[in-house]
Parts: C-alpha cells; structure tokens; sequence
C-alpha cells in the first residue's frame, strides 16, 4: 500500500479515527509527553463519537416534529438549527482543519514582528472558525489557494480587529492586559452605524435599566435544560403532539440542550495540552515585550446585559421563525444568540436597551443566512462523516453563525473566484467602506475607554 | 476531596482550557482536588456543592457564597504559579 493510499483509506475511517492521529502526531511535535498526548488523542475520537451521537439523537427527535409542524401550520421549517457546537466538531472534521493551527500561529508570529498588531492571540479554541470558513470557500469556490487567502484574510482581521477593541475591553472587564481577537466582534462593525442611530434617539437614554437584577430574574429560563424544555413544549404544541408526544420530545430537546455542551467540552480537553504548548511557544518569541493576550470571549461572561439581552431577544427569534417568508430554519440550537450579543455589549459599553435593539434588528439577518447556509452545512457535516442525518429532507444549519455579518460579505465575496460575479463585485467596496468607517469610529471609542480607565470608572 | 468550579460562556471551551490547566498544576504539585467545568448560566446552583470558584470574569459582583479566584492568569500563562499556590492555599485552610 502506497503512502497515498494508506492516508486516503484512513480518511475513509472517518474523523473519529482519522483526527486523533493528527492530534497524536501533533501532540507529540510540539513536545507533549506521551501519555497525555495519547489521552488527549483518544480523547477528540470520543469526542467526535459523542457529537454524533447527541446530533442524531437531537435530530431524531426534532425531524418528525418538525415535519409534524409542516403538516399542522404548513411553516416548512426542515433545517433544524444545531447552534455552534456540532458545527465546531464538523470543522474540526475537515480535513486540513489542524493546518489551520500552524497558519494562526505563523500569521501571528510575523504580524507582532513587524509591529502591525500587538496582540499575542492564546486562543487555539477558535482556530475551529477557520477551519470552518476554509471547508466553505472550498465548497464555494472549489479552490485550496483561495481557502488559504481567505482564512489568512481572516485572521489578520481578528487579529488588527483585538488592537481595535482592546480599551473597550479592559473598561467593560476591568481585565488588563487581554483583548478578545474572537471573530464575533468583527461584526461591532455592521453594528456602529445603527448603534450611532440608536445613541442619537433621547427618548433611549431615558430608560432606565438594571440588567443585573434583571438577569438574576431572568437567568432561570437560560439554563439549557430549562430552555429546551420550554421550547420542546413549544415546537409540541405547534406540531398538534398529543399530550405524552409534547412532553417527551420537550424532555428529549432538554437532553439534547443540555449534552450538546458536555459533549463538546471533549474536544477543549483533547485540544488543551497543544493550546497550552503553542501559547508558550508563542510567548518565547517575542521576551520582555508587552502585549495584549488575545482570549476567547467568555471573560466577558460576567456581563449581565450580554445574557439578559440574549434572553430578551428569545422572542423575537420564534416571532421571525414564523413571519420571515420561505424560512426553513427552526431555531434550537441558537437560541441565546450570545455571538451579536457580546458583540453588542462591547460597542454599548453593556447599554441593555441598545444591545438589545441591536440584536433585534440583527436576528431576522440571521435567518436569511442560515437559511441560505442550510444545505453547505448538511453536505458539509455528512462529506466529513462527523454526523449522520436521517433520511428524507432534514438538513441542519446553525442560526447564529460566529461574526454573521462579516462572514456573509466574506463568503459572497469569494464566490467572485468561483465565477459568480454578482453580488461580489456590490459586497467588495461595501465591505472596503464599512470598515473604514468603522476603524475610524473605534479610534474614537478607544480613547474615550481609555479616559475612562484612567479615571479609573 | 475539595471540589473547585470553573465557568465560563458556555461551558465549554474556556472553562476547559482553565480546568485542564489547573489539573495539571494541581497535580503536579501533589494537591488532591476535583475541577469541575460549569456552564456560567447554572452558575448558583453547582456553587453550593462547591468550595472554590475559579472565574473568568473576576469583575462581576455576585456572591455565590464560596471564595473566588480568578483565573485569567491560567489563559494568559502569566502568573500562572501565585494563581496556583492561592488556590491551594485557600483549600488548605
């Protein structure tokens, strides 16, 4: 058997098999000791047979309701929403996604040398966006080059996008030091214009809000047993299940809600002694200089506002489920929409009523695109072999895609290179316009927010 | 055995990162204690069988009845060990 051969029938085992020996061979290059790096290997295979599992679990639970929905209320909605977890473990499935850690990391490396960013990204958890957004342009243009000039593109605007937000940051956590190089925040800047409406509107300033108390309140529907269940109920109800249908599948969606998570949290555990070992080996580099070290978002999950707007925006999620026509995603998965929400709480400054505002307006965005990624994703998740669906028209798609917005213009741009003019030849300059406009505007936010510190608010 | 939670967003990836972190230097220095991974959400209710919260937002303003650590320095890797030797210290008491 011929290399080629012997790598192509590995493939053919599927990721399950497949990643663990990437992740083995990588553990072991960047000087893993060798019991945790066979844990850590065998430990992203079971992570992977865990999500398929909890994916076909959802899915046979979801599908026949939603197919009863279609029969009951004639609302088509066939692409259920998986939210972000599955789809991280399809693009971890990809297969070029590890190359993916060497190209953050070298891109990094070289822009801190030639003083273009001052942010040293340690984040290696969301190295799974570019390996989400390479498996897309390869379906969208075909082309490995132009998958690597975007996820290249890609990273540089995270990076130049943490130098960006970094005061904003620090005055909302109080946290120095770090910033959030997370791709979310990329789309602050579809946000700033309507955020720069919504400042001038005076009747808003007047309200008085305690997101705090309020999350405190509100918290209890948040928790994701309790979430699903509720929605469980709902989707039963809508679908005309009797009384015992209605409460299983809401106890089935709150399993499902609730494992998501837990399953996920295998591939952190797999990932964590290689994260670990790049962020040191990054910090060597560049001795006795300061920098901003990028993390993941959550070190602003203490923000009362990002959760209680999240909440708030449930609603509005099922109302545009309903009325947007020719909508085919359920939402499940998605339903806290936390990516516009951290954006939002960030550009507000933790402002509940504009945060909210911003994510009402951004929701109903959020469907035409998941509607329009329903069938990448599913061919997607069954190309890689990381799920199985079940037969007949389900698909699965993911409501509320990690920086939406920038990702949309970026995917419709790069269809240009696979021979689709329009719209890219629109998006382009669009694109080039709103991000001036929104360099310039966070100039200003980043000084006020430093004044801010400074006074020490 | 001592129990220590660490939350973050969802659960998932950043909690982990510091849980796995603080396994690790936990046990090289020979302490004995259970990290568990919460999501921020059910933050109240896993903080009432616990003794120690490692957060990851040490800003935020709610007590949950135990004593916080945070745990910024284990994702940044800077001031990895004083973070390290508190939280030992607190659970030896």
């Amino acid at each position: 058997m011929s290399g080629v051969t012997f790598i192509r029938s590995l493939l053919d085992y599927g990721a399950a098999v497949f990643l663990p020996l990437i992740m083995l061979i990588i553990a072991l290059i960047v000087r893993v000791k060798p019991g945790r790096a066979i844990s850590a290997a065998l430990t992203l295979g079971v992570a992977f047979t865990g999500m398929s599992l909890v994916i076909s679990f959802m899915t046979g639970a979801i599908s026949p309701a939603g197919q009863a929905l279609v029969q009951n209320t004639g609302l088509n909605l066939t692409a259920i929403d998986v939210g972000w977890t599955p789809v991280a473990a399809i693009a971890w499935a990809w297969p070029y996604a590890a190359l993916m850690f060497p190209l953050q990391i070298g891109i990094n490396i070289v822009m801190l040398a030639l003083g273009w960013t001052q942010v040293l990204n340690v984040d290696m958890w969301n190295v799974w966006h570019k390996a989400f957004i390479g498996a897309m342009i390869m379906i969208l243009t075909n082309s490995p080059v132009i998958a690597v000039v975007i996820c290249s593109l890609w990273i540089v605007m995270e990076l130049k996008n943490g130098d960006l937000i970094k005061n904003q940051v620090q005055a909302l956590t109080h946290v120095p030091g770090v910033t959030i190089p997370h791709c979310n925040m990329l789309d602050i800047m579809w946000m700033v214009p309507v955020n720069n409406l919504l400042e001038r509107i005076p009747f808003l300033k007047k309200i008085k809000t305690s997101p705090q108390e309020l999350r405190e309140k509100l918290g209890f529907f948040a928790e994701n047993h309790v979430l699903g269940f509720i929605l469980g109920v709902i989707l039963g109800v809508a679908s005309g299940y009797n009384a015992k249908q209605t409460l299983t599948l809401a106890i089935q969606a709150a399993a499902s809600l609730t494992l998501f998570p837990m399953v996920a949290q295998l591939f952190m555990q797999a990932l964590a002694p290689v994260s670990e070992a790049a962020g040191e080996f990054m910090k060597k580099r560049f001795p006795g200089r300061d920098f901003y070290i990028g993390l993941d978002w959550p070190i602003l999950a203490g923000q009362p506002t990002l959760w209680t707007a999240a909440i708030l925006n449930i609603p509005i999620i099922l109302l545009c489920a309903i009325l947007i026509p020719n909508n085919i995603t359920l939402p499940f998965g998605s339903i806290l929409i936390t990516s516009f929400a951290m954006a939002a709480t960030v550009l507000t400054q933790g402002d509940l009523i504009r945060t909210w505002l911003l994510m009402a307006i951004a929701t109903p965005f959020a469907f035409l695109s998941s509607n329009w990624f329903a069938p990448m994703i599913t061919q997607m998740a069954l190309q890689t072999g990381a799920v199985t669906l079940p037969e007949g028209s389900t698909q699965i798609t993911w409501l509320a895609h990690n920086a939406q917005f920038t990702k949309v213009a970026l995917f419709k741009g790069a269809e240009l290179f696979g021979g689709k003019f329009w719209p890219a030849a629109a998006i382009i300059p669009v694109f080039a316009v709103v991000y001036w406009y929104y360099v310039r505007e966070m100039k200003k936010r980043e000084a006020a927010a430093l004044a801010r510190i400074e006074r020490g608010e | 055995m001592k129990r220590i939670i660490v939350a973050c967003g969802s659960g998932v990836a950043t909690s982990t990162m510091v849980a796995e972190r603080l396994k690790n230097e936990l046990a090289k220095r020979n302490f004995r204690a259970e990290v568990r991974v919460v999501d921020f959400k059910s933050l109240k209710n896993h903080a009432a069988n616990a003794d120690l919260f490692v957060s990851i937002a040490p800003y935020e303003k709610i007590d949950y009845g135990i004593p916080v650590v945070t745990g910024i320095p284990l994702l940044t890797g800077a001031g990895v060990d004083e973070t390290v030797n508190q939280i030992i210290k607190i659970l030896s008491k």
